[in-house]
């Protein structure tokens, strides 16, 4: 036991050393993902208040019977920025908000029962005090509510705000003057009426209120996350999966320069010579979010960002980190093993990570991209990391309630490491 | 008292799937206790495929091939703590240091931490690089890195040591350490298996030889046992030919 302990600490210490004395290496995995983060968080933080996307999954549970429900369930599925389901008028508000914090729906927006009526009521009473002098202390207040996922840009949500707000002052004006129009046959009535009293506020006729909400587990409200947010658990995952070009350029340099052939007629078992590279390299990805999550605390205030926040939260990123980590080493593992020189490893190493990050959501939300490639994105490593990574980060999310991601990303890794290891052996240049 | 069998090689077969390639055709070689093997030939005959399948990394087509009495690659577990092997490919890591390679292989082979470190002493003095032990392997002449290619070989007292070329591109005085050391561990009882196209270095240090072409055996013996040739590159010369083998 003892000596098999040693064997293994003996491979371990080989990794290790090797690893760190690779200067360009380290380069790759350590300082290339915190300048990149750094360089992307900062550029997108204006840009991400306004890019147009498409697209965005939104669900509208109209309670109401009448034409204002119906007429803004026809505006929005005109609208070319929205993919709306409408649910039955007899759901519960509480589902919706289900959907939209679990991420099903990007926006959910609730019309309450009888907005209509209320809205001609309200309308009715506003001319009444226009043209007849009464109070308007019995004005109904009318709340639109919106939800929104806090994965999605601020831009969008207000873009939804804006957009319901446009159509309810349209829509309480048409109501409003239909009723002057109907109250001018009696034209004595107006003069009195405007003599003995100040003109009305045009303020008072707006009373539709559209609340937008955030919202995260539970229906719990939060403030909108920033571009921060966002960016840092986007490009912690992309650079754990980074770590596909040293981790298989290091098994192929190992095939290469016969140190590989060496190990394999010393007696011992073969899995511990990727188990020691996997354990050396899911300490290098815990190493790497942990800089890269001082980077988003520390750095980002200084250059006049927000800062990351992540209090409260550690224990279940380490987890998503560790998940994360073992799918980015078992892909290593295979493409080390299917690679036959270097050069190929490297180069489809950092160009598949490239694709797998981009349609994973990396680079661009998945809810706006095309159909297929949000198709293809549920079967990209890095789009369950990074959704793991969200549920944790902005939905408070706890780690029961990430398992199924983080199983996907382990049973990834696994079998990919599997399949790796069994075909490098057999790749090697002996084993012909 | 009879020696001991060490390898036994039957009927090996072994063709490449890839070139549809006999490599080894029927070779059959016994190497007993106390051998210093050389397997001789011309280049693409067979003489690293045979080390190959006797080292256990590659699978044969039919035949056996027996170390100590075990089938190889079946009870290669058995087998690899008796045998070491030091291989043509300088198998290092070139940012570990003299000192940390050998650390590492010692404690792959099993020998507990202060024996280790005696015999890592021990060894690197005997060939020239304990001076040397802390300087990075990269940075090592080529014949530094053939000494302590072969130290890794030699590291855990094997009974039985395979050698392919491992005197290739060094200078005089390193291949004389190493083959001093050869012949000294063979004084020690290791039995050696050795390849090389140096036949003067071969004509030194071994005692038998086979010599492959084709896949296929065509001599077995001693030199004393060709007759009417003066050196092993008469006897290799006339058994191979002239032409050029690529």
């Amino acid at each position: 036991m003892i000596i098999e302990l040693r064997k293994i600490a003996a491979l371990l210490y080989k990794d290790l050393l090797v690893l760190f004395r690779d200067r360009a290496g380290l380069m790759i995995m350590f300082f290339m993902p915190a300048a990149l983060v750094v360089a992307i968080t900062y550029i997108q933080d204006n840009t991400f208040k306004s890019v147009l996307e498409l697209d965005v999954p939104v669900v509208l549970l109209n309670k109401d019977e009448g034409q204002f429900g119906l007429s803004v369930r026809q505006k929005i599925e005109e609208s070319i920025f929205f993919n709306v389901t409408v649910l039955d008028n007899k759901s519960e508000v509480s589902s919706l908000k289900d959907d939209v914090w679990s991420g099903k729906y990007m926006i959910g927006i609730v019309i309450p029962e009888n907005f209509t009526k209320s809205l001609s009521d309200n309308s009715t009473k506003v001319i009444s005090r226009l043209f007849g002098g009464q109070s308007l202390t019995d004005l109904e207040v009318l709340d639109i509510e919106i939800y929104a996922d806090p994965s999605i840009r601020d831009s969008l949500v207000n873009a939804v705000v804006s957009l319901l707000r446009e159509y309810s002052t349209k829509f309480q004006m048409e109501f409003v003057f239909s009723r002057i129009h109907a109250q001018m046959f009696n034209f004595r009535a107006i003069t009195s009426s405007m003599g003995g009293t100040t003109a009305p506020n045009i303020d008072e006729f707006d009373f539709v209120n559209i609340n937008k909400r955030i919202i995260t587990k539970g229906g719990i409200e939060t403030d909108p996350p920033n571009s921060v947010q966002h960016n840092v658990p986007a490009w912690t995952v992309f650079a754990i999966f980074f770590i596909v070009v040293s981790f298989s350029a290091s098994l192929i340099k190992e095939r290469d320069e016969g140190s590989f052939v060496r190990l394999r007629t010393i007696a011992f078992p073969s899995y511990y010579y990727i188990l020691s590279k996997a354990a050396i390299y899911l300490f290098v990805c815990i190493l790497q979010f942990l800089l890269i999550l001082c980077v988003g605390v520390w750095v980002f205030s200084l250059i006049g960002l927000s800062s990351f926040e992540y209090v409260g939260k550690l224990m279940p990123l380490l987890f998503v980190v560790v998940c994360t980590a073992i799918a980015a080493i078992g892909y290593a593992a295979l493409v080390g093993g299917v690679a036959s020189t270097h050069h190929q490893a490297t180069v489809f190493g950092a160009v598949s990570i490239v694709i797998l990050s981009a349609i994973g959501g990396v680079w661009v939300p998945v809810f706006a991209m095309p159909e297929i490639c949000r198709i293809i994105s549920g079967w990209s490593p890095l789009n369950w990391g990074l959704q793991a990574f969200y549920d944790v980060i902005l939905r408070n999310c706890n780690v029961s309630e990430i398992l199924l991601h983080c199983y996907k990303l382990t049973g990834f890794g696994v079998v990919t490491m599997v399949i790796g290891s069994v075909y490098g052996f057999r790749k090697s240049p002996l084993s012909q | 008292m009879s020696e001991e069998l060490i390898v036994e090689i039957k009927d090996l077969v072994k063709c490449y799937s890839s070139s549809r390639k006999i490599a080894v055709n029927s070779l059959n070689l016994n190497i007993m206790q106390g051998d210093r093997f050389g397997l001789l030939g011309p280049n693409g005959t067979g003489k690293t495929t045979t080390i190959k399948a006797v080292c256990g990394l590659i699978r044969y087509n039919s035949g056996s091939i027996r170390i100590f009495g075990s089938l190889v690659p079946r009870h290669m577990s058995k087998v690899k703590p008796l045998f070491g092997y030091v291989p043509q490919d300088l198998a290092l890591y070139p940012t570990l240091t003299g000192f940390e390679n050998l650390l590492v292989f010692g404690a792959l082979y099993g020998i507990d931490g202060k024996t280790l470190k005696s015999k890592m002493n021990k060894l690197l003095e005997n060939y020239g690089l304990y001076e040397h032990r802390n300087k990075l392997v990269g940075h090592y002449s080529g014949g530094m890195r053939r000494r302590l290619n072969l130290i890794v070989g030699i590291m855990h007292d094997p009974r039985f040591l395979i050698l392919d070329e491992p005197t290739t591109g060094i200078d005089i005085q390193s291949k004389k350490i190493i083959l001093d050391g050869l012949l000294d561990l063979n004084r020690g009882g290791t039995t050696l298996l050795y390849t090389s196209h140096d036949l003067g270095e071969a004509q030194q240090l071994c005692s038998r030889f086979a010599v492959l072409d084709d896949g296929q055996k065509i001599f077995e013996g001693s030199l004393d046992d060709a007759k009417s040739v003066n050196s092993l590159e008469d006897l290799y010369l006339s058994l191979t030919g002239r032409e050029v083998r690529d």
